[in-house]
């Protein structure tokens, strides 16, 4: 119900509009890293093909930043999340973990790197707030 | 030598560029990269110590877990 009837005896409001992370883009993964550029990077998720260790076929991984955009706050928080799959041993790989950036300025640019070599292939997606 | 190369995705215009790093960015991948390969030689050195203790000790990781429990 968007705005009920008092006769019942509950009345609430129409929920606000926006708040939600939106796909802002799509990157087919190439070269020994990607820079993704935005006003509103809130989040970004990546996964793939990538050569990452030795003939990994699943990996994935993503980070999110908390106030990204407010530049009324000294840090930046953020988490992150990810897994990959390497024909070396050990077989998978988990990590996460999360710390803050000593920066006011709004999150802008989200870069990621390759350890050796260069993506074989695999996407990422940008998130924001619109 | 050429660098490697960067690709840089402006999400507000979808423009997407391939170009080689400059310089600059390239020492700051470097320098990265080294810091990810030590860590990634201490993790398989680590495991590597690991397995070669419970080799000697003639114990499986879950047999050593019991004992420690």
């Amino acid at each position: 119900v968007a705005d009920s009837a008092e006769a019942t005896g509950l009345k609430w409001a129409t929920a606000a509009s926006g708040g939600g992370m939106t796909l802002l883009s799509t990157t087919t993964l190439s070269g020994a890293s990607l820079v993704v550029e935005s006003q509103r990077a809130a989040g970004l998720t990546w996964n793939g093909g990538q050569n990452m260790l030795a003939g990994n076929t699943a990996n994935g991984a993503s980070i999110l930043f908390y106030n990204y955009a407010d530049t009324s706050i000294a840090y930046k928080t953020f988490s992150f999340q990810g897994r990959s799959v390497s024909t070396a041993s050990p077989a998978t790989n988990t990590n996460a973990g999360g710390g803050t950036i000593a920066t006011s300025s709004a999150i802008t640019s989200i870069q990621i790197g390759m350890g050796s070599g260069t993506f074989t292939g695999g996407t990422a997606l940008l998130y924001g707030v619109l | 030598m050429t660098n490697p190369i960067i690709r840089i995705h402006n999400s507000e215009t979808d423009e997407v560029i391939d170009r080689e790093m400059t310089d600059a960015e390239h020492a700051v991948y470097q320098a990265q990269q080294a810091k990810d390969n030590i860590k990634a030689e201490a993790a398989a050195q680590a495991e590597a110590d690991k397995a070669a203790l419970l080799a000697k000790l003639g114990i499986t990781a879950d047999e050593a877990k019991l004992l420690l429990s």
